[in-house]
């Protein structure tokens, strides 16, 4: 059946299975830069090494990915992705992946740095929240959504080669939480969930997607005050406190490492030292966003 | 080795750089560590590119940085000391 | 040290105390910070560290999943991040997983504490805000499990920490283990002796001195009055009381109705005659 190609990250995508995260594809008619077939996929990837318990890459740079109640990914250098479903696995929780894991893995194929990152517009840039499972950063963007900020990405935000610091926009989506989502006066009510039975759902801003490239305007790591710290936004300046920062919230970065990219991350984390601001946002995970939202707004302008 | 004026000393191996406002950072991807090095520092790495005695070292920064010169010894004994625990210089004899 | 050294138990029953004995401890015997310290020794399925293991993020796994992936990511701490951890899995193997979350093979050595399960019942349901009956109740369900995400993330992973009994027999009865069982009462009435055992067990110093200066640092009044004062950030957000409550044994006694402890000794019957819970 014919479907429109979508645009992620830049990249021209071609799908079998349908991606409405995505906007579509606008460009130029070159040939598509990613693409997804449904097909078998072996379980085993031949002369694979296992980078973590659900991940295998090749001496060639391909990538295997299996989860179990989700499916096979197999992911080639050249933008080739093959899809084997699990049976039971629905579209949301194969998209969840092919969105996740596998932009991932497509990044570090490409040599492009992917911070694990929440990210909205502010001021004509992006900025792009970082932290633990749990710290806050969808439930910052959505805060920033509702005020009518545009979302850039959610869990992945893939940095451009640069120079400029610039960000890939990903696409409109939020994963949250129900208690998020009603702690912002929304309702869960016909959202997609992230897995099934979860109470975790798929959030979309469909008018507010991004299309071209924005200069990274700052990034803000959250975090939990340790031993009596005051909460409150404080920029880092030790070269090397960025650095280690930044390398902490690389999106799987032994995919870099066993791909041997290690190079253009380094060059993209040091870019990013050198010309973007990055700050530490203490302050308890489950404490009100609203009363930061003004604070970060205000910092991002300067 | 032990480390005196006559050894020679050398870069072990070719780490990742860049300027970061004025520090030089490294990166040695096999150990997978960062070094910062401050503006004498770095000036003392770059000269460690090629294989170079430690007296011919010190000279050659006494030309660029007015000191005294047992200070300038002692300062630089103690950087390459550190360099080595780093594993990121060789010294032979 | 290779592998994983565990301080695993059921939950309430004396893990806290022990990690803060041994965050003075491994301090040569300096007073603790509750929030920050006794991340010294970290939980071992703290989200963070199981994500960072995993190379993913535990929640945008199911419950079984995540039993399939754990014992994978314990090999990976065991080799790559070893050290001293605290635990409430079992050593049983979760519905739907091949094998338990922890294998022998990721552990070096374990230290297991078990306590009277009537004052677990007590200290559970005033931890998660619980009626006793409820604890009862819980600690009676061979498929109980921690950490499940409910409405909002949890800051752990899954863990299948079955029955009480079945916990206990679980690792107590494990093969292959190098282990030091540690009753909770044996603790309090004889600390010198049985922390001793505790730090010669994991090759720490086991002088007189140095363990006396760790337990006094680490002191039931002292652990209560600091929460007083800075709170505690691992104390459930649905409790009803302080997380250093008690710390005494024998308090079901005046706590626990009479027909709730009744139960309690006869659904656990075996194990708590095997460990002289009368």
């Amino acid at each position: 059946m014919p479907m429109t190609d979508g645009l992620l990250c830049g990249w021209r995508i071609r799908s079998e299975i349908a991606l409405p995260e995505l906007l579509s594809w606008q460009g130029d008619d070159r040939p598509p830069d990613l693409t997804v077939c449904l097909g078998e996929v072996d379980e085993h990837l031949p002369g694979g090494r296992e980078i973590s318990p659900f991940i295998h890459i090749d001496t060639n740079g391909a990538g295997l990915l299996q989860v179990p109640m989700v499916g096979r990914f197999l992911v080639r250098p050249s933008g080739d992705i093959t899809v084997a479903p699990h049976p039971e696995a629905s579209e949301t929780e194969i998209r969840l992946f092919l969105l996740g894991s596998v932009l991932g893995l497509v990044c570090h194929q490409r040599a492009l740095l992917p911070l694990h990152a929440s990210s909205v517009v502010i001021e004509g840039g992006a900025v792009a929240f970082c932290g633990h499972s749990g710290m806050g950063k969808s439930t910052l963007a959505l805060r920033f959504a509702r005020r009518g900020h545009a979302v850039v990405s959610d869990d992945v935000c893939v940095l451009d080669s640069g120079p400029p610091a610039r960000v890939r926009p990903s696409f409109p989506r939020l994963k949250l939480w129900r208690d998020a989502i009603e702690d912002a006066a929304l309702s869960s009510e016909g959202l997609e969930r992230n897995r099934r039975g979860q109470e975790k759902y798929h959030f979309l801003e469909p008018e507010a997607g991004v299309r071209d490239p924005l200069p990274l305007r700052a990034i803000f790591l959250l975090r939990r005050p340790e031993r009596g710290e005051a909460e409150g936004i404080e920029r880092l300046s030790a070269p090397l406190d960025i650095l280690a920062a930044l390398e902490a919230e690389t999106f799987r970065p032994q995919i870099g490492r066993a791909l041997g990219t290690e190079k253009a991350l380094f060059q993209a984390r040091t870019l990013i030292a050198n010309s973007v601001p990055v700050y530490q946002l203490r302050r308890p995970p489950d404490a009100p966003p609203e009363r930061w939202l003004d604070a970060i707004a205000a910092i991002v302008r300067g | 080795m032990p480390l005196s004026t006559s050894s020679e000393v050398v870069r072990r191996h070719h780490p990742l750089e860049a300027a970061i406002g004025d520090t030089q950072v490294l990166l040695d991807v096999e150990q997978g560590l960062y070094f910062g090095l401050n503006a004498v520092a770095s000036s003392i790495w770059q000269r460690l590119e090629r294989p170079i005695r430690v007296d011919d070292l010190c000279r050659s920064l006494k030309a660029d940085y007015a000191g005294d010169e047992a200070r300038i010894q002692a300062e630089v004994l103690a950087f390459l000391a550190q360099l080595e625990t780093q594993n990121l210089i060789d010294i032979r004899a | 040290m290779s592998g994983l050294a565990l301080i695993a138990s059921y939950p309430k029953s004396g893990n806290t105390w022990l990690r803060a004995f041994l965050a003075s401890h491994l301090r040569g015997g300096q007073p603790i910070d509750l929030n920050g310290d006794l991340s010294r020794i970290k939980n071992l399925t703290g989200r963070s560290l199981q994500d960072k293991h995993a190379g993913l993020e535990h929640s945008d796994l199911t419950p079984d999943e995540v039993a399939l992936l754990r014992p994978l990511t314990s090999r990976r701490i065991a080799q790559l991040q070893p050290g001293l951890y605290k635990t409430h899995d079992s050593n049983l193997v979760p519905l739907g997983a091949r094998e338990p979350a922890i294998p022998a093979d990721a552990i070096d050595r374990l230290v297991y504490i078990v306590r009277d399960p009537r004052d677990v019942a007590i200290s559970m349901a005033h931890h998660f805000g619980w009626t006793p009956e409820d604890s009862v109740n819980q600690m009676a369900d061979t498929t109980f499990r921690m950490g499940r995400s409910s409405t909002r993330l949890n800051m752990n992973v899954e863990q299948w920490v079955s029955s009480w009994s079945a916990h206990v027999e679980s690792w107590l009865d494990a093969a292959d283990l190098h282990l030091l069982p540690l009753r909770y009462e044996d603790l309090l009435a004889d600390p010198l002796e049985r922390f001793t055992e505790l730090c010669r067990f994991l090759d720490l110093d086991d002088t007189r001195h140095a363990i006396s200066r760790s337990l006094e640092a680490s002191s039931f009044t002292a652990l209560a009055a600091q929460e007083a004062r800075t709170g505690f950030r691992e104390r459930y957000p649905a409790s009803t009381a302080p997380f250093f409550r008690k710390g005494g044994a024998g308090g079901w006694r005046g706590e626990l109705p009479p027909g709730l402890a009744e139960r309690v000794a006869s659904a656990h019957n075996r194990v708590m005659a095997r460990l002289a819970y009368r």
